[in-house]
């Protein structure tokens, strides 16, 4: 039962994943695109954490750990690189 | 957090003390949380070079939090996230969409550093509330709220950061104007 | 952490918080669908997601059944909260720079 749980958990994110990024697709700003950003750091954080739970791998608890901390970086980046229209 | 009008002072030797304590602690407990006292001397150093890096780099004056005033505000900042988390989720799933989207302008009664950090950063947690901008030089938080009642998380939200920080009672009146 | 067959009582919990999680991103991703402009699609991201994460950490914490593991999520959970706060702030000062200074319903007094 709990396998069937934590597997149904990874499918219902993963079809999140996909929904939110056909959105962003769309969106007709930068900022619509660093949405991305956003919505991968904490769907992919949480479906490595049930990936690690299920298959009972402490390994994948450490790349969702990397994943948080290079969430931030990447909005950073995208942020301090993206122009468009800014003010002086 | 990068806000833009940190005033490059030239900071003492005791406020760098003060930073790298502040982070020392943070880093130790980091470090016990992931790791336990699993090669602790190993995290003894690196929270000790961490602590020292940023007492080298600091800019802005640190602001002591006395320790005991922190479980009070973590447990509103728990509660009222819950209630943010939920808030939004309700008026995202409601079929009628019931928000009304707008900017108000907020002065900030907050000195600048960590209390301004920490407003602008846990502002957009609670319910219906975004800090979306500083303006004049950091004195005006541009805040998007989902709907006109959310301005009052920023009220709330100010006078429980200044208790944190032991900041004397303040707000007579704090003010939040619409903006554009 | 046994990922099979018999079911505990205690694991009915983890479960039911890991699937009320999981409902916290659906929300998120039904804002980030329905919601009208950038700003509000950033509330609905930032605080239904972490929501579900820290419900989602609450429920694995329960199925593995370990101090450690419960002490290493909560720590993600914390960065993620500091993430998202933080990618927020920036995603909007960078929209408001980017001239769509208006959320898409009217401008009220």
């Amino acid at each position: 039962m709990t396998a069937i749980a934590l597997g149904l958990a990874v499918v219902f994110l993963l079809l999140n994943l996909l929904a939110g990024l056909w959105r962003i697709g769309q969106g007709p700003t930068a900022a619509d695109r660093m949405l991305a950003v956003l919505l991968f750091g904490s769907t992919t954080v949480a479906v490595l954490l049930i990936m690690a739970q299920w298959l009972g791998d402490e390994a994948l608890r450490t790349v969702a750990l990397l994943f948080v901390v290079l969430a931030t970086i990447v909005t950073l980046a995208f942020v301090g690189t993206t122009r468009d229209g800014e003010r002086p | 957090m990068p806000t833009e009008s940190e005033p490059t002072t030239t900071l003492g030797k005791r406020e760098r003390l003060v930073w790298a304590r502040q982070i020392f602690v943070v880093l130790v407990l980091m470090w016990l949380a992931l790791a336990g006292l699993e090669g602790w001397p190993v995290g003894l150093v690196t929270a000790l070079a961490g602590a020292a890096l940023s007492a080298w780099l600091a800019t802005v004056k640190p602001r002591p939090v006395p320790p005991l005033r922190v479980p009070s505000f973590a447990l509103f900042f728990v509660i009222e996230s819950m209630r943010g988390g939920l808030d939004v989720a309700w008026r995202a799933l409601h079929p009628a969409l019931p928000i009304e989207p707008q900017f108000h302008r907020f002065e900030l009664r907050l000195p600048e550093g960590q209390p301004r950090t920490l407003m602008v950063s846990v502002l957009s947690l609670m319910p219906g509330t975004l800090s979306a901008e500083l303006e004049g030089g950091g004195d005006v938080l541009v805040v998007h709220a989902l709907t006109p009642g959310a301005m009052a998380s920023v009220v709330l939200l100010q006078a429980r950061i200044r208790r944190l920080f032991a900041l004397p009672e303040d707000p007579p009146e704090a003010r939040a104007e619409p903006a554009r | 952490m046994s990922p099979s067959a018999s079911t505990l009582p205690g694991d009915w919990i983890g479960i039911a918080l890991l699937l009320l999680g999981c409902a916290f991103y659906g929300a998120g991703t039904a804002g980030l669908l329905r919601f009208p402009d950038v700003y509000s699609r950033l509330h609905a991201l930032t605080k239904a997601d972490n929501q579900g994460l820290l419900l989602v950490c609450a429920g694995l914490a329960v199925l593995a059944r370990s101090w450690r593991v419960a002490a290493l999520l909560g720590v993600i959970w914390l960065l993620g909260l500091m993430a998202a706060a933080v990618s927020a702030h920036l995603i909007a000062r960078h929209a408001r720079h980017s001239g769509s200074r208006r959320t898409s319903s009217e401008e009220r007094p």
